[in-house]
């Protein structure tokens, strides 16, 4: 009786496959999304991600990183109010590279020195000047750097070697010369309610973090693994279900929030972030025959069968395989019979 | 913000008693082998000083609906 309250009483009744259900409810809208990947999100310019059925693929595979990372700056509230303080900050964040603001770069190898010539135009754009590249340039390399005649970068290297000044040459042209390296390019936006956040098309939160003014504890990156590193399990399963909420949202279409929470819990479950599939939540899987059900059959009947492994037919694929009940719903439950009541009747 | 976590995304992680670990795993009817894991080595597992074996409660908020998930804290 008791038990039958419970029963009556919980949100999910025991032998419910949710797994299975929860699978189907996110699988069935899926023929439905876009197979494009590019496509423009929201107003902010910078926002060109990875959307659709891509994205979602890529959250469920548990990529490394993401294919188009983002990254929303928040800013501490005396920095949040005035565009012009934001942009200060942006500005910091903003990853620029040597290879947009320069013209080309002349090699002196007799004097072992590199002639660099800034595109004046672009500079300007980029609201910054030689003698911050030159410093930042030399920070980089390791180098002398410093500001030559019309605003061009000199750089001397200690060596007369053709090879090594070409080397240094490259890495120059490469090199970061403002802001913090994987932020991509960040600009201010301003939210609904009048306050002014950072949007970046990169990701690099740690040293982000760090930068003053900005709001560690609301800083957001779609970058999964990123999220673990720094904030643990529990926020990546977080960043996980906003992010496959989300992508589901742009897209119009609707799926239970507890299917998507189930799914997260899942892939989260041993501490790690797990793909579904081969190589993830399958590839854990207990049974035999459950994995050879799969893929890679011959492999997996193989490595049992040399390793002697015992499948104790626990599951519901290796029931079905050889015909039996399944251990859910309604085969979950077994019968008992009390000996002494049995006798009494 | 209310709260003093560290993150908007990081809900409150606490590591409970034996006793009440054991309550709750009895009142589950599971063992501590059935909870999903957190592994020693984890950012907020650190800052607590969790040692493995021990529980953690983690007090979710999901959709408006709060609610407790506990879990195992193993070795990696």
């Amino acid at each position: 009786m008791k038990m039958a309250k419970q029963e009556y009483d919980s949100s999910v009744q025991a032998g419910e496959p949710v797994g299975v259900i929860a699978a189907q409810s996110l699988g069935e809208p899926g023929t439905q999304m876009v197979l494009r990947t590019f496509h423009m999100v929201g107003a902010a310019a910078t926002a060109i991600a990875t959307s659709g059925l891509p994205r979602i693929i890529e959250l469920l595979d548990a990529k490394k990183v993401p294919s188009s990372p983002i990254m929303r700056v928040y800013l501490k509230e005396s920095y949040a109010k005035s565009f012009a303080k934001a942009d200060e900050i942006a500005n910091k964040i903003s990853e620029i590279k040597m290879g947009s603001v320069m013209r080309r770069a002349v090699e002196n190898f007799s004097k072992g020195k590199i002639l660099i010539i800034l595109n004046a135009q672009s500079m300007q754009a980029m609201d910054l000047t030689a003698r911050q590249v030159a410093a930042r340039l030399g920070k980089e390399l390791g180098v002398e750097a410093r500001v030559g005649e019309h605003g061009n970068i000199i750089v001397s290297t200690h060596t007369k070697n053709l090879k090594e000044v070409r080397a240094i040459t490259v890495k120059a042209t490469r090199s970061i010369v403002n802001g913090i390296e994987g932020a991509g390019r960040a600009m201010v936006t301003q939210a609904k309610d009048g306050e002014f956040y950072i949007e970046s098309a990169g990701s690099n939160i740690e040293p982000v973090m760090q930068v003053e003014g900005v709001d560690a504890s609301r800083i957001y990156t779609n970058d999964l693994f990123a999220t673990y590193r720094v904030f643990g399990i529990e926020a990546a399963r977080n960043t996980l279900v906003l992010e496959l909420k989300k992508t589901l949202e742009d897209q119009d279409i609707s799926v239970n929030d507890r299917h998507i929470s189930l799914i997260a819990d899942a892939m989260t479950a041993d501490g790690t972030i797990q793909s579904i599939g081969r190589h993830g939540l399958v590839g854990r899987k207990e049974s035999v025959f459950a994995k050879a059900a799969f893929e890679e059959t011959v492999k997996h009947l193989i490595n049992a069968a040399a390793f002697g492994q015992i499948d104790y037919m626990r599951g519901v694929t290796e029931n079905i395989l050889v015909g039996k009940q399944i251990p859910l719903g309604t085969g979950s439950v077994k019968l008992t019979i009390k000996r002494k009541e049995g006798k009494k009747k | 913000m209310l709260s003093k976590r560290e993150h908007e995304l990081v809900p409150t992680h606490k590591v409970i008693s034996h006793s009440d670990a054991n309550s709750m795993l009895a009142s589950f009817g599971i063992s501590v082998y059935n909870l999903p894991k957190i592994l020693v080595d984890d950012p907020q597992a650190k800052k607590l000083g969790a040692k493995a074996g021990d529980i953690i409660e983690i007090e979710r908020e999901d959709f408006g609906k709060s609610y407790k998930y506990y879990r195992h804290v193993v070795e990696r």
